[in-house]
């Protein structure tokens, strides 16, 4: 029997410890593709913690995307910030933003300088969504950005139908509201009905305990920011920020000036909750990622 | 803090290897840390724990058994008893990075019970800490699945290892640590030494992520038993 030709996808991916920063205390793992391929690489990906988790992310999520793009042909390096899971909090800074964001140009730098990324890609979910857009305008060898659940005031009137439609057309909701102003007209509203557990765009997330939400303006400014050199976005939600978001489009319909780029992708995932914790939304995430980096950073063949 | 990746060169296990802050080191440790979503919730408590071991002087790995963390692999198409195997690797890799000749296992949750049957039929385990053992994860779990663990890995974990009362054990010393049970009588009737530490669990969830408590006198205790000060 003739051997079987082993393919690229079947050899294992190489990994590999990785120290940097000040006094090497931000610690990480880099994944490499099986085969160097001909040619100029393409870029790399750079997986921003969520919150506290640590690098492999949750659900180990960042471990199986960095494996399954390398055997796609994309190098990728999961690291901890300062203070996070293994990486040491010695870098002075006077503020979380000042200190992500020196770890961040450390890591980037890395990527370029010790690893030969040509252009990294920034990813992360919640926090590290945010994280990786607020890095990404502000450095010029980010190409791209993807950032999973994003908390932003991002909603429509297709949002409030979908959230409170349901309620509204309840008779019983109506029936309260209705009975209750008709007994003394100074009632409050039912909770039900208007209920209202969105924090505020522009103000601290106490549900979340992470930095204020971006307002529809800033989220704007810094998308155009990165298109305009010509950088590639995928914006990804789950159905787990439904104070936030809600349906299929709805990034579109709440920022429509950016609707026919198509450097600026969305998905929606209907079934999953925000950490993606059911293995087959988690894969389906993974292999939605995958194809969009191969669709805007085509690999070496 | 030394990060490497050691054991079989088809399957690497990832570990971190802590030096011992000061000298002569008389001691090695290595953590077997809990499975699944007590991975995530208990990697800080486990950091910190190898931290203060550490400046106590003791030679300290921690590390991902495989198909879990930064180790190779998945779960699906595994056994439990390679993780027993894992903790062997470890334990090999600790004696060769430390020069010691014997070493201490301090498992966490399942972790304990594979430390406890890693260490079984080894006369170069010294010691033994059981910090709130759990059999198998599935009990613990039950109605919470856990998105972590294939259903058919659990089958595996629970004929590995059934019963925390049934641990197999050493004929060493050994400590069970809880925050919230007392021991065991079967492992109390096999003279195990016994430390009560109310206080938060490292592997709980605790609003998200956002807080996991940190059993500061869980890890004293376990530092202060192991080193004997």
């Amino acid at each position: 029997m003739a051997d079987r030709e082993v393919t690229k996808s079947e050899l294992p991916v190489r990994e590999q410890v990785a120290s940097f920063g000040p006094d090497d205390s931000l610690v990480g793992v880099v994944a490499a593709p099986p085969l160097d391929g001909p040619g100029e690489p393409p870029p790399g990906l750079l997986l921003v913690n969520s919150g506290i988790v640590h690098r492999v992310g949750i659900w180990r999520m960042h471990v199986r995307l960095a494996r399954t793009l390398a055997r796609s042909g994309y190098p990728s390096l999961r690291f901890d910030l300062s203070g996070v899971g293994d990486s040491e909090s010695s870098r002075a800074a006077t503020d979380l933003d000042a200190l992500v964001a020196g770890d961040l140009e450390d890591a980037v730098d890395y990527c370029h300088d010790v690893l030969g990324f040509r252009g990294v890609v920034l990813a992360g979910l919640c926090s590290g969504a945010r994280d990786a857009l607020e890095w990404a305008v502000r450095d010029p060898r980010v190409r791209g950005v993807v950032a999973i659940d994003l908390i932003a005031e991002l909603r429509t009137p297709g949002y409030l139908l979908a959230r409170y439609g349901p309620k509204v057309v309840r008779w019983a909701s109506w029936q309260r509201l209705l009975l209750t102003r008709g007994s003394s007209g100074k009632e409050p509203v039912p909770t039900d009905v208007l209920a209202e557990d969105s924090p505020p765009a522009g103000e601290g997330s106490p549900r979340l305990g992470i930095r204020n939400t971006l307002t529809r303006e800033e989220l704007e400014k810094k998308i155009r920011a990165l298109l305009n050199r010509d950088a590639r976005l995928l914006f990804v939600y789950s159905a787990g920020l439904e104070f936030n978001y809600l349906y299929r489009g709805q990034f579109h319909h709440a920022l429509p000036g950016l609707s026919g780029d198509s450097r600026l992708r969305t998905e929606f995932f209907p079934e999953a909750d925000h950490t993606f914790s059911a293995a087959g939304h988690q894969a389906e995430l993974i292999g939605s990622v995958a194809r969009w980096m191969c669709a805007s950073f085509p690999p070496n063949p | 803090m030394m990060p490497f990746f050691f054991g079989r060169s088809e399957a690497p296990l990832f570990g971190v290897y802590e030096a011992p802050a000061r000298l002569p080191a008389n001691w090695a440790a290595v953590l077997c840390q809990p499975v699944g979503r007590e991975y995530f919730y208990a990697h800080r408590a486990c950091r910190l724990l190898a931290r203060r071991l550490s400046k106590a002087g003791v030679h300290v790995l921690r590390f991902d058994y495989s198909g879990t963390g930064d180790s190779a692999g998945e779960l699906d198409g595994l056994s439990a008893t390679l993780w027993i195997d894992d903790v062997r690797y470890a334990v090999d890799e600790l004696k060769d990075l430390s020069g010691m000749t014997s070493v201490a296992l301090v498992g966490v949750r399942f972790g304990a019970a594979l430390a406890a049957e890693a260490a079984s039929g080894r006369d170069d385990v010294s010691s033994l800490i059981l910090w709130d053992p759990l059999a198998a994860p599935a009990g613990r779990l039950a109605g919470s699945p856990d998105p972590t663990i294939p259903p058919d890995f659990l089958d595996h974990l629970r004929e590995a290892v059934d019963d925390p009362g049934k641990l197999r054990l050493p004929p060493t010393r050994v400590l069970h640590t809880s925050s919230r049970a007392s021991c065991p009588p079967e492992l109390l009737s096999r003279a195990v030494e016994e430390v009560w530490c109310p206080g938060p669990e490292a592997w709980s969830s605790q609003d998200d992520f956002g807080s996991p408590g940190v059993p500061v006198d869980a890890l004293d205790r376990i530092v202060a038993w192991l080193t004997g000060k």
